[in-house]
C-alpha cells in the first residue's frame, strides 16, 4: 500500500529534524523508520547499501568517543529516515508533491532525470546479476570478484549508453522540468500511522530536549 | 497538429571516427499526411536517418519540415510538432506510472493536469491500452510498453510520427489495432522497418526511403 507522497514528506522531514536533535531521537527516528519498513514491507534490498554503516554502527559504538558516536546515531537515522520516506511514494509523486510546495523546474528535471535513470540501472542491474548466475556466475570467491567487477563495468557503460538516449527522448518529448500535479489529498488509513510515526518521532525529540534543560 | 510534408535533399550522418556516411545522400518527398516506409537492413542508418528528422543529430544535406528549413542540420534541438517512438520502448518512456508518463508531454506543452490525464487516458484508448492505465511501467511486457510509449506521443498531436521498428515487439493483435491507429491518423508518417513490409503495405503504407546494406566502414586508424 503505497503512502501519500505528501504525508511520506512530512514524516521524512519531521523524522530527519528530530535525528538531527541529538543521538536519543537518532535512535527513536531509526526504530521507528525500520518499523514503518516493516508495516510497508518495503523491500529489505533498499537497505544494502545502509548496511556498511549499520555494521560501522554496531562495531564502533561501544569503542567510539562520544562525538563520532553521536554522528553515527545520528547520520544513520536520518538515512534510514530518508529512504524509508522515499520508499513509502512513488519517486514521481514526491517529486510532484515538492514542485508544489515550490521546487524550481530546474530542481525538478534534475532529480527527475537521476530518479528515472535509478530506476532504470537497477532494472538492468537485476537482469545482469540473472544473467551472470544463469551463466555461472558468483561462484566462489573468485567468481564473486570477477562477477562483481563485470557487473560495475556493464552497469556504467549502459547508464553511460543511456544517458544519451534519455536527453534525447526527453526533448523530443518537450520536457521541461514539468511533472503530472498531484490530485487533491484524501487522507487513507495508512496514512495515519505515517503521519502518527512523525509526530511521534517530533515528540521524542521535543522530550530529549526538555530533559537537557532541566 | 496539421500534418507536416517532409523534404530531405542529400541528407547523410558521419559518425566520428568513420569515413562514410550512413545514411548518406537520402532524397525524398513525403506528403502531408502520408504513411511512408523507410526499409533497410540492420546497420543501414535507418534509426540515424529518423533522429536527423527529428533533429537530435547533425548531418550534412537539407531537411524541411512543414516549411521549417535547415533547423535540424543546425541546432540539435528537437523540431516541434515530431513525435517518435524509440525502438527499445524503455529508451522513451520516463515516468514510472503509465498514465502519469503519457501525460508528461501535455503537461510540459502547458495543458492543465485534469485535461492532460484527461488527453493520456483518450491516447491510451485509442491505441487499446485504456486497461494499462493504473499499472506501472516497469511491471509491463515490452510489447505493453511499446503501445503505452506510442500513446505518449499521440497525446502530444504530433504533424509526424517517426516510428522506429514499432511493430517489432507486439503480438499479432496488437500489430494489427496499431496499424489501424497509424493508418486513421492524421499526421504524416514515417515508419523505419526491415521485416514485414508487405503486411504494412497492405495498411495502406508505401516505401519511400530504401536505404542500401551498410558498406564496409573504414574506420580512421588510430593514432
Amino acid at each position: 500500500m503505497r503512502t501519500d507522497p505528501r504525508v511520506a514528506l512530512l514524516f521524512g522531514l519531521a523524522a530527519t529534524g528530530s535525528a538531527l536533535s541529538g543521538p536519543a531521537p537518532a535512535l527513536a527516528v531509526l526504530v521507528l523508520s525500520l518499523g514503518l519498513a516493516a508495516a510497508r514491507r518495503i523491500d529489505w534490498r533498499r537497505f544494502v547499501p545502509l548496511t556498511s554503516s549499520i555494521a560501522l554502527f554496531a562495531f564502533l559504538i561501544p569503542f567510539a568517543p562520544g562525538p563520532a558516536a553521536v554522528a553515527i546515531a545520528k547520520g544513520l537515522g536520518v538515512s534510514v529516515a530518508v529512504l524509508v520516506a522515499v520508499s513509502m511514494a512513488r519517486w514521481d509523486r514526491l517529486l510532484a508533491a515538492l514542485q508544489a510546495a515550490g521546487l524550481g523546474r530546474t530542481a525538478t528535471a534534475f532529480f527527475a532525470i537521476v530518479f528515472s535513470h535509478l530506476e532504470t540501472t537497477g532494472r538492468d542491474a537485476s537482469r545482469a546479476v540473472d544473467g551472470l548466475i544463469l551463466r555461472g556466475g558468483f561462484r566462489g570467491v573468485r567468481g564473486l570478484l570477477d562477477s562483481t567487477s563485470l557487473l560495475l563495468a556493464r552497469m556504467l557503460r549502459r547508464s553511460l549508453e543511456r544517458a544519451d538516449r534519455t536527453a534525447d527522448a526527453l526533448e523530443i518529448r518537450g520536457f521541461r522540468g514539468r511533472l503530472p500535479a498531484l490530485g487533491p489529498f484524501r487522507l487513507a488509513p495508512g496514512d495515519v500511522a505515517v503521519t502518527a510515526a512523525a509526530v511521534m518521532s517530533v515528540a521524542v525529540a521535543a522530550a530529549a530536549r526538555m530533559t537537557w534543560n532541566r | 497538429m496539421e500534418p507536416l510534408r517532409l523534404v530531405l535533399s542529400g541528407a547523410g550522418h558521419r559518425y566520428p571516427g568513420v569515413d562514410v556516411e550512413t545514411p548518406s545522400n537520402v532524397s525524398a518527398v513525403i506528403e502531408r499526411g502520408e504513411k511512408a516506409l523507410l526499409v533497410g537492413p540492420v546497420g543501414s542508418g535507418k534509426t540515424t536517418l529518423l533522429l536527423l528528422i527529428a533533429g537530435l543529430r547533425r548531418g550534412s544535406g537539407r531537411v524541411v519540415l512543414g516549411g521549417d528549413e535547415g533547423h535540424a542540420a543546425a541546432s540539435g534541438r528537437a523540431r516541434p510538432g515530431v513525435g517518435f517512438l524509440w525502438q527499445n520502448p524503455d529508451d522513451g518512456l520516463f515516468l514510472p506510472g503509465v498514465l502519469e508518463d503519457v501525460a508528461l508531454g501535455p503537461v510540459n506543452d502547458g495543458v492543465r493536469r485534469a485535461s492532460a490525464l484527461e488527453k493520456a487516458r483518450a491516447s491510451l484508448e485509442s491505441v487499446g491500452a485504456g486497461h494499462l492505465e493504473g499499472r506501472e511501467v516497469a511491471k509491463l511486457s515490452r510489447g505493453e510498453k511499446q503501445l503505452v510509449a506510442l500513446a505518449g506521443i499521440l497525446a502530444r498531436d504530433p504533424g509526424l510520427l517517426l516510428l522506429d521498428e514499432p511493430l517489432s515487439a507486439l503480438d499479432a493483435h496488437a500489430r494489427k489495432t496499431v496499424l489501424s491507429v497509424l493508418a486513421g491518423h492524421p499526421a504524416t508518417v514515417l515508419l523505419a522497418t526491415h521485416h514485414g513490409i508487405p503486411a504494412l503495405e497492405a495498411a495502406g503504407f508505401k516505401t519511400a526511403i530504401t536505404l542500401p546494406a551498410r558498406r564496409l566502414l573504414s574506420a580512421t586508424a588510430p593514432g
